[in-house]
């Protein structure tokens, strides 16, 4: 179980999460939503370890950092490393070892072309099967069905259903209400860096409801279109 | 076009202050540093007019960057696309080009300016995707991506090695040892992004202890071929190698605990000035691997604690 009590993150002066107090258990998919800009991304950053934040976050298994697997929004590839290399650091950076990445590759995906020239989804999916390969027991990810294909999507869907399953930790973030209906057992709504509702599944349409009923039509009259 | 440029000047003063240049200071040292390269090279080498030309046009044809062109494509107009290609290309030159009017060299000015304007016209492919295969599958990152760009030096390494053999000179040999390890430490130059330090289930130490063990490994694996022939040729001065290759993996150390304790985008001034101090004066090293250590520690403990 993951518990975060009073987390607060700033930048500077720029306060980016108020007061979050949240509680993931295992067996569990959490969806965060919000506006861009709301705190999703530095939220899951603080989860993970790789942000310092003021409050607490624990895990009743130990150091949570050593098990987490972070899909960030854009991954971000270093030049001349193939996809299979990417894998590969990714697999030498837990101790894991894996005999054959060509078995694993559950995407399809050109694994002896420079990762760097792959696809917005074949970066997705490459950075996806990275974490998967690691044998995580937390998984924070950051808008994982962007720009990923439908076939790709069912079964990001799937390995979600079988993570569920094995009792791991998925705290995710979307967009798209469709596809946090079929995933998500909770869903929790930050707006300016505060938790402003969090729900089950039955109540996920209100949330939806109260996103969808800030002033959209007068942000966009403002364009002149 | 006006903000264009400004914004390029701005950018390029930002880039000044990420490798810790003051930009004014820049301004001056710059040019007087360019203008004692191009005389040194006018100096040293027969035909540097024409050798300083081709250098002109091929630096124009490598700092073209394909993206950067398709963007400004896109945002202005075909005309102003291409008047911003053919100033940017010309700001590229002129330096060099004031230095061959200096020199008197009027028909060499003209053939670059030419060759510069014309190259403004020619579209360079995007990246290639060609795949350069690599021993260092095991542990990829540094030596995996270091070696695919630069593995053209690694031939003139193997080269002066066996040029050594052929004119008789053993320091030869030393020198592309010592070219391999310095090479090396070029690979770490470059912080990495925050994510490819915080994956590792690893402590600080544990964490440098890792890249140091891999460093090692593979640097010796690609002087080994210089050794053996050292040591074929110079068996009863194979020690001196030996020592220079110690020499060398010291130093690529020193490298690679400095990116950790300057945390930097790319070699700042002082990890630049550090790095010739060392050449001059190796035992330095000592004193400057145990103190950069510990603030490297420092550093890697807000990510891998």
């Amino acid at each position: 179980m993951i518990k975060i009590t009073s987390v607060h993150k700033a930048y500077g002066t720029n306060q980016v999460l108020h007061n979050i107090n949240l509680s993931f258990r295992s067996g569990e998919i959490h969806g965060i939503v919000g506006e861009n800009g709301a705190g999703k991304t530095t939220l899951f950053r603080c989860v993970s370890g790789i942000e310092s934040f003021k409050g607490t976050i624990s895990y009743n298994k130990g150091a949570i950092k050593n098990s987490v697997g972070f899909l960030p929004t854009n991954p971000y590839f270093i030049s001349k490393i193939t996809g299979k290399e990417y894998l590969q650091l990714l697999c030498n950076a837990r101790n894991i070892n894996v005999s054959d990445f060509n078995e694993k590759n559950i995407f399809d995906l050109p694994l002896k072309k420079y990762a760097e020239t792959y696809s917005t989804g074949m970066k997705k999916k490459l950075a996806l099967t990275g974490i998967l390969l690691q044998n995580n027991d937390v998984f924070i990810l950051d808008e994982p069905f962007n720009g990923v294909d439908v076939h790709s999507n069912i079964i990001i869907n799937q390995v979600l259903s079988k993570l569920k399953e094995r009792n791991k930790i998925i705290i995710l973030s979307s967009h798209i209400f469709s596809t946090l209906h079929e995933t998500c057992d909770y869903l929790h709504y930050l707006k300016n860096g505060m938790i402003k509702k969090s729900v089950d599944k039955a109540k996920f349409d209100y949330v939806e409801q109260e996103m969808k009923s800030i002033g959209i039509e007068a942000k966009i009259d403002k364009l002149n279109l | 076009m006006k903000f264009y440029f400004s914004l390029l000047f701005k950018r390029l003063n930002r880039q000044l202050k990420d490798l810790g240049i003051e930009p004014l200071i820049a301004s001056i040292i710059f040019p007087c540093l360019f203008y004692w390269v191009s005389l040194s090279f006018f100096d040293k080498f027969i035909y540097a007019n024409y050798l300083y030309s081709f250098i002109t046009i091929l630096i124009v044809f490598v700092i073209s960057f394909p993206e950067h062109d398709d963007f400004i494509k896109q945002q202005f107009s075909p005309n102003t696309y291409r008047s911003i290609k053919i100033i940017n290309h010309l700001l590229l030159v002129l330096p060099f080009v004031c230095f061959l009017l200096f020199k008197l060299c009027y028909f060499e000015v003209l053939i670059v300016v030419v060759l510069t304007v014309l190259l403004s016209y020619v579209k360079k492919p995007n990246k290639i995707n060609f795949v350069i295969p690599t021993p260092f599958y095991r542990w990829p990152y540094e030596f995996t991506v270091g070696f695919r760009k630069t593995y053209l030096v690694f031939l003139f390494s193997y080269g002066i090695s066996i040029l050594s053999i052929y004119v008789d000179n053993f320091n030869l040999g030393v020198f592309a040892i010592l070219s391999i390890f310095f090479l090396c430490s070029f690979y770490y130059s470059k912080l990495e992004p925050q994510f490819y330090i915080w994956v590792h289930a690893e402590s600080p130490q544990g964490f440098l202890k890792n890249k140091i063990r891999i460093a090692g490994t593979y640097s010796f694996f690609l002087s080994l071929p210089i050794l053996v022939i050292l040591f074929i040729f110079y068996a009863d001065q194979i020690h001196i190698a030996f020592i220079f290759e110690l020499l060398g993996f010291l130093y690529m150390v020193m490298y690679i605990i400095m990116k950790y304790a300057f945390n930097s985008s790319g070699v700042s001034m002082l990890q630049g000035v550090i790095g010739v101090l060392c050449l001059l004066f190796p035992p330095a090293l000592l004193l400057i691997i145990p103190y950069y250590y510990s603030r490297a520690i420092n550093n890697l403990n807000k990510l891998l604690k």
